[in-house]
């Protein structure tokens, strides 16, 4: 406005004075008049420029309110959008940066689960898993598809309910390499991508979860197996007993020497029956205190003697002696004697039966040199019971399956010597209540060596509050 | 393998196979699990396992013939064409020796050779390692996998020779195992074969990928048909030597000799 006046009063002034100045002057102010308008034609979208930086900056609350556009000059307006510009450029990266950060922590949830997780596409194709799955499956897992690990007929099938039905589905499958496992699996649809931001091709379509139930299923069988193999043993001496009944009640009623005859084997089936379930009873009882480590000291030398004394009717009438090497000086040991007893008449009385007649029984005691890798605490002192016979010895592939409930290298000898098939597992619970380990060693057709380490007795452990 | 196509086709391929793949595994799975008594609807699960893979097979011909004769195959492709058709047919094999299995097992006296039904079983089961992981290199195209499953065949065999052995001299001392002993006898060789062509899938494997067949220098084989061993009478042995051998396997000493 104030140009268009100057403008004016410069056409007024020049027309005042009608000579060669004048002249000058009206070009001059015509020049200057239309350089005016023309900047300003020029200057106005500037202004509207300078305008929505303005607005967009108070919206982005980098600017309180708005100041007037004619307060700024040009200058301090390209100030303003440069600032404005860089204020945006921060507010994308911070915004980019807290996404990483979120997609990081949401691997880190996945990689610190224990269970293996694999995130899938629609095509079962593994686009991401944690660690847990790495190590089930292989580092190179990913980018594979689940058919290269997994093609359990009812896991895919589950797979692909759940796309379809876009619901969750458990299923149980077997895995045979690299050992045998049995999983419970989770497939649940993932319908938010989520797992897929950040140039990756495929979408994430299901979430599969594994939980190893290899132990739950094992401990079942375990306990079925175990129910069967009791019945069976209690079911065939109670036949038996059974028909001999029905034999002296019927045809055998006045038959004297078979009265006799039956009776006998009657009572020697009962007898088995009966020890059978004193095994039982013992093995439970020792089943339930087993988490316990008994805390009493035991004298070695004294244990060894008083099985001689047990069991010395037994050696006789097979003509065999047993000879007592206790070392001199011998700490005692941490245990309970009763059980202890227990552990050495089974052994003893196993040595008995299946070592040869006149050979003798030795019963070495020592200061463990080394222990053995199954024992508990490797560091600790422990005394070597062994307890060595000369018998016809047993072969290498039994061994590792002597000390399982009913397991019997021959069936039929053991029975006919009165061997219910538990006295290994006692023995076996017995020492791992002790804390100790049961080494067996043995050559066919020279002998056998049945070894129990257990534990020292320290009396410091009690008093310096381990 | 530059036609656009083949990688498409082959995909559709590989994942039948190891659809039927995963079926002769759960029928293996079955029938060792029948061998462990431990279902008892192991011959229907078979059944139904065997109608699939047969289906499957028959898909598998029909997309590999189709494609060959309307598509110019490579030289890659047609060794992927004939060996995809090969495998196809050795597991429809495996799982037909699978079913046997389950279904014998139906007859078998538990209570009789127990150690040898237990050896069975774990030959049993490195079948089944085997055949899964020969599955898992044809689905990775993993020849180093192939071949060292296709050496491994060397065990399966060896198990079989003593396997074979021990039955035989089984039934010659007990005149009452010869039924369990023949049942256990087929069963074992229904897995040798099983073994074997596992092994002939991970030489299809190789052959499609590189062209070139396995070099036979395997020395372990089915050595049991020239086992001459005579079979001890009845008679002779029906007196064991129980009271002389308690821990001993049940073999008269000349049979451990050999």
């Amino acid at each position: 406005m104030g140009l268009f006046l100057f403008f004016l009063y410069g056409l007024l002034f020049a027309d005042s004075c009608s000579n060669g100045l004048g002249a000058c002057w009206q070009v001059f102010t015509l020049v200057l008049g239309l350089l005016g308008t023309v900047s300003l034609y020029l200057l106005r979208p500037w202004l509207k420029v300078r305008e929505k930086i303005l607005t967009l900056a108070v919206d982005l609350k980098l600017l309180d309110k708005m100041p007037k556009a004619k307060d700024l000059s040009l200058s301090e307006t390209a100030e303003s959008v440069v600032f404005t510009l860089s204020q945006l450029q921060d507010n994308i990266r911070s915004a980019t940066d807290t996404m990483l950060d979120l997609q990081q922590s949401q691997t880190d949830l996945l990689e610190s689960l224990p269970e293996p997780v694999m995130v899938l596409d629609a095509d079962l194709y593994i686009l991401r898993t944690n660690d847990s799955a790495r190590t089930l499956f292989g580092e190179t897992v990913v980018s594979k598809n689940l058919t290269a690990i997994l093609r359990d007929p009812e896991l895919l099938e589950a797979c692909h309910n759940s796309l379809r039905k876009n619901d969750e589905e458990s299923i149980e499958f077997k895995l045979s390499t690299p050992v045998e496992q049995v999983f419970q699996a989770r497939i649940k649809p993932l319908p938010h991508r989520g797992f897929t931001v950040l140039n990756e091709h495929n979408k994430s379509a299901l979430l599969l979860t594994l939980n190893d139930i290899t132990a739950i299923v094992r401990s079942e069988q375990m306990r079925a197996d175990f129910v069967a193999n009791v019945s069976h043993e209690m079911r065939t001496p109670l036949a038996s007993l059974i028909g001999f009944i029905e034999t002296l009640l019927g045809p055998a009623r006045n038959d004297m020497a078979a009265k006799e005859n039956f009776l006998r084997i009657m009572e020697q089936q009962a007898k088995n029956m009966s020890r059978l379930v004193e095994d039982l009873l013992s093995l439970s009882r020792i089943e339930m205190r087993e988490h316990t480590q008994p805390d009493d000291p035991v004298e070695v030398e004294a244990l060894l003697n008083n099985i001689a004394v047990a069991l010395q009717l037994q050696l006789k009438e097979k003509s065999m002696r047993l000879i007592i090497d206790c070392a001199e000086d011998l700490p005692p040991v941490r245990g309970t004697d009763d059980e202890l007893m227990q552990v050495l008449a089974n052994l003893v009385t196993n040595a008995i039966r299946y070592g040869r007649g006149g050979t003798p029984i030795t019963l070495r005691a020592r200061l463990a040199a080394e222990n053995p890798p199954q024992f508990p605490h490797p560091e600790a002192r422990a005394i070597a019971i062994s307890v060595i016979d000369q018998g016809i010895g047993i072969a290498a592939h039994h061994i590792p399956r002597l000390t399982e409930r009913f397991y019997r290298v021959d069936k039929a000898r053991s029975r006919e010597v009165g061997g219910t098939g538990l006295g290994l597992a006692i023995v076996k619970h017995i020492i791992n209540r002790h804390r100790g380990a049961l080494v067996i060693e043995s050559t066919e057709n020279v002998g056998s060596n049945f070894t129990v380490y257990i534990p020292a007795y320290e009396p410091e452990e009690f008093f310096a509050g381990t | 393998m530059s036609h656009p196509l083949s990688e498409k086709k082959q995909r559709e391929i590989l994942q039948l196979l190891a659809e039927m793949g995963g079926q002769v595994e759960a029928e293996l799975s079955v029938a060792l699990d029948a061998l462990a008594r431990r279902n008892d609807d192991a011959m229907e699960r078979t059944l139904v396992a065997d109608r699939k893979v047969d289906q499957i097979d028959r898909r598998i011909n029909e997309i590999c013939l189709d494609y060959a004769a309307h598509y110019q195959p490579s030289e890659q492709d047609l060794r992927g064409i004939f060996a995809f058709m090969k495998i196809s047919l050795y597991l429809e094999r495996i799982g037909d020796y699978a079913k046997n299995i389950a279904a014998r097992s139906e007859s078998l006296d538990y209570a009789r050779m127990t150690s040898l039904i237990s050896s069975l079983q774990r030959m049993g089961q490195l079948t089944l390692k085997s055949l899964s992981k020969v599955l898992n290199a044809a689905m990775d195209r993993d020849i180093k996998l192939a071949q060292k499953v296709w050496k491994a065949d060397a065990d399966i065999d060896a198990l079989y020779n003593t396997l074979f052995a021990d039955i035989m001299a089984g039934m010659g001392q007990r005149p009452m195992d010869v039924t369990n002993g023949m049942h256990l006898l087929f069963m074992a060789r229904n897995m040798e074969r099983i073994g074997d062509h596992i092994s002939n899938i991970a030489e299809m494997l190789h052959y499609w990928i590189t062209g070139t067949r396995f070099e036979d220098t395997r020395s372990v084989y089915d050595n049991t048909s020239s086992l001459t061993q005579p079979l001890i009478s009845g008679a002779e042995s029906a007196n064991t030597n129980i009271n002389d051998n308690p821990f001993a396997p049940n073999l008269p000493e000349t049979q451990k000799a050999s």
